[in-house]
């Protein structure tokens, strides 16, 4: 990047500061209405009440309740998707209250992805402040659906209602982590395993145990598979609920995994040895052992030479970012997987993400939108293209 | 009577969900808002408020022409974040130095009476935690539509609701059980604000430049027994904001609250000639019950009758052979 844009740059950094406030401002009030996935009506509502606040078009709520507003361009040949997901992992929570400090805001759901829909609902009047007018539209898209069993119904539902729209290119905003570079979604499945102890268990045999003793045979026997180094693989567990009290032998357990590889043909390799595993426990061990897909995603995405990860690393790099390649099984699989060239972009730094004291950095955030607004500007300014467009 | 005024006078917030309609009636009545968030040790709330409060209503909207904090002299970081957010902080012993300076609540709402330029104050507790600017629209919002109105109180607490539907409501632990007790007995009408002792009010210059302020726990209280005296019950009106969430007070907290109430309100009692001639106490006690959005009074009448020392009945001497 020239020192000329460099110095543009910094100087949209620091009108961006100045302005910062608005951007706190909505990440805490969106992140103070609950919104577990497939509750995130309330959410949405606030993101169209801002949309109407700043007359965008096409201002509407679709059949899956995804937010939708489009910033219109000047000359509207194009139009660019920008996503945030709406829904945040609850932990029972009614009522989240966020605090703010000098340096952090604080509360379940801040970082994932208040500040993600926040960006989405500051966008135009950033815009609008810094006198920014592209030529091409922005599409908005407030999705809802998109964790865990949600399973990406969102943005697949609005995506399946414009596929015949051509975007120029999508970001996907996440609150963290800054210098964060998605460009490629792997292939997953993400699964629960019920394990269940049947009333006729029979508690005399050699190695009968409770839900925790055969749980973690499972978990060995799990790990004991062979992944291989090319395609990178590997098998996440995500978390583990066994027992209820300290002097009572649980008789259930479920366990969250997903299964993760550049190859889809891996996963599906992986898959059926977890499938044999749980057989021949519930043979040897006579229990009773159930697994439920829960999603599956399937790989794909652009080169890392693409001309839209190009103009992220030189944007990162003039805002002085590191950059950290990280694949994605979020919505942005979904929109490589509808051939629109896209990416995933955090806006600042946080940590204890899902929960209750998650927290995301104040100081790192206006980097992370100056970020954002400069690649919306160079995807404008044709500079990200790399195929024709009508 | 005040079954009639919490009809008239009582508000939910969401009635003025049209900023911009507000904003209108404020400029064409050319009337300036100030904000004033008294402070004392609130270095985990403030900066929210502040954020909230300017981006909302400075920014976004232009409804408070200021916003300022006054500090009773905190010992933590509360005028460094303020300030961090763009507050304007001022040190209520440096403001009026001439008056000298005493610590507690009402000292920093008295003298933002003279530091801030708003013909209408609002003032906003800095232990907030879940702010929003339904807590300054619900309670401005009045006063900007209506000129009779001059003081406007808000409540919030949300009891659990039964499953008939109908809750008790009110205020907290010393509202329901001192405050409504003595409102009851002595100034009936005051029963119709349905928490008294709330610390977000809004109020006209030309109320609060006329009022004494107590500058302790019983500033509240006094207001309301003074703005009652002096303009009636038509120049309040109470609004809902809903929830709000904030520390729970310690039963110890709260006895040094009643402790201070109570001395501002005989205090009161005796500079209105109350003291040495009681009137005739009041049998009716007055809660309130909430039911589908309409708040209503409930009244119970409760007679002390008093029995006297068993030692005067003629049976019980008999049997105890007392002479």
């Amino acid at each position: 990047m020239k020192n000329a844009d460099r110095k543009k740059l910094k100087n949209m950094e620091a009108e961006i500061t100045a302005m910062r406030d608005i951007i706190l401002s909505n990440a805490v009030l969106f992140a103070e209405i609950p919104a577990p996935t497939h509750k995130e009506s309330k959410r949405i509502q606030f993101l169209i009440d801002r949309f109407q606040e700043a007359q965008l078009d096409n201002i509407s709520v679709d059949e899956a309740g995804n937010g939708l507003g489009l910033i219109p361009g000047t000359e509207g040949k194009n139009t660019i998707l920008m996503v945030a997901h709406a829904d945040t992992v609850m932990k029972g929570l009614h009522d989240p209250v966020m605090s703010l400090d000098a340096d952090r805001i604080t509360g379940p759901g801040i970082a994932k992805n208040s500040i993600g829909l926040s960006l989405l609902a500051t966008l135009p009047k950033l815009f609008e402040r810094m006198d920014i007018r592209l030529k091409d539209n922005i599409q908005l898209v407030g999705v809802t659906q998109s964790r865990g069993k949600g399973n990406l119904a969102g943005i697949n539902h609005f995506l399946d209602e414009h596929k015949r729209v051509l975007y120029r290119a999508g970001v996907c905003v996440e609150g963290v982590q800054l210098g964060r570079l998605s460009y490629s979604s792997i292939g997953m499945l993400r699964a629960k395993i019920f394990l269940d102890i049947p009333e006729d268990y029979d508690w005399s045999q050699t190695g009968a145990s409770g839900a925790i003793g055969h749980m973690n045979q499972l978990i060995s026997q799990l790990r004991g598979i062979r992944l291989p180094k090319e395609p990178k693989t590997n098998i996440v567990f995500g978390s583990l609920n066994c027992g209820t009290a300290y002097n009572t032998v649980p008789l259930q357990g479920i366990l969250r995994f997903e299964i993760q590889s550049n190859d889809f043909g891996v996963v599906t390799e992986i898959e059926e040895e977890v499938l044999e595993i749980l057989h021949s426990m519930e043979v040897e061990h006579g229990i009773q052992l159930r697994m439920k897909e829960i999603a599956r995603r399937s790989p794909g995405g652009i080169s890392f030479g693409h001309p839209l990860v190009k103009t992220v690393r030189s944007v990162l790099e003039a805002l002085e970012v590191d950059t950290r390649i990280d694949p994605s099984t979020g919505e942005l699989s979904a929109l490589l997987g509808a051939d629109i060239p896209s990416v995933t972009l955090g806006v600042s730094k946080g940590k204890k993400i899902h929960e209750t004291d998650e927290y995301l950095l104040i100081d790192p955030i206006c980097s992370g939108v100056t970020q954002i607004v400069s690649v919306l500007q160079n995807i404008d300014e044709g500079n990200c293209d790399d195929r024709e467009l009508d | 009577m005040i079954e009639n005024w919490i009809k008239k006078n009582t508000f939910h917030y969401s009635e003025f969900w049209d900023v911009l309609e507000l904003i209108r009636v404020k400029e064409e009545k050319n009337l300036k808002i100030s904000v004033c968030i008294p402070t004392l040790n609130e270095e985990k709330t403030i900066g929210k408020e502040i954020v909230i409060l300017r981006s909302e209503l400075m920014d976004r909207y232009k409804l408070i022409d200021e916003l300022v904090v006054i500090d009773s002299g905190s010992t933590d970081k509360t005028r460094e974040v303020a300030e961090s957010f763009g507050a304007e902080v001022y040190l209520s012993a440096d403001i009026l130095p001439t008056q000298g300076f005493k610590r507690g609540k009402g000292e920093n709402l008295w003298k933002a009476i003279y530091q801030l330029e708003g013909d209408i104050i609002c003032y906003v507790d800095a232990d907030i935690s879940n702010i929003h600017p339904r807590f300054v629209t619900g309670l401005v919002a009045p006063l900007i539509y209506r000129d009779t109105i001059h003081y406007v109180k808000a409540f919030y607490d949300r009891p659990i609701t039964h499953s008939s539907g109908i809750r008790s409501s009110g205020g907290g632990r010393v509202t329901e059980i001192l405050v409504r007790p003595l409102f009851s007995l002595f100034f009936p009408e005051l029963t119709a604000l349905i928490q008294p002792l709330s610390g977000e009010y809004a109020v006209r210059r030309e109320v609060l430049e006329k009022i004494s302020f107590p500058i302790g726990y019983g500033v509240e209280t006094s207001h309301l027994m003074d703005v009652h005296k002096k303009w009636g019950l038509d120049a309040f009106a109470q609004t809902d904001i809903e929830e709000r969430v904030h520390r729970n007070q310690t039963t110890n907290a709260l006895g040094k609250m009643s402790f201070g109430i109570l001395q501002s309100f005989l205090s009161r009692m005796k500079s209105y000639g109350m003291v040495n001639s009681l009137p005739s106490m009041e049998t009716l006690y007055r809660q309130f019950q909430v039911e589908d959005k309409e708040y209503k009074q409930i009244t119970h009448e409760i007679h002390e009758v008093e029995r006297p020392p068993m030692i005067e009945i003629p049976e019980y001497r008999k049997k105890f052979k007392i002479q």
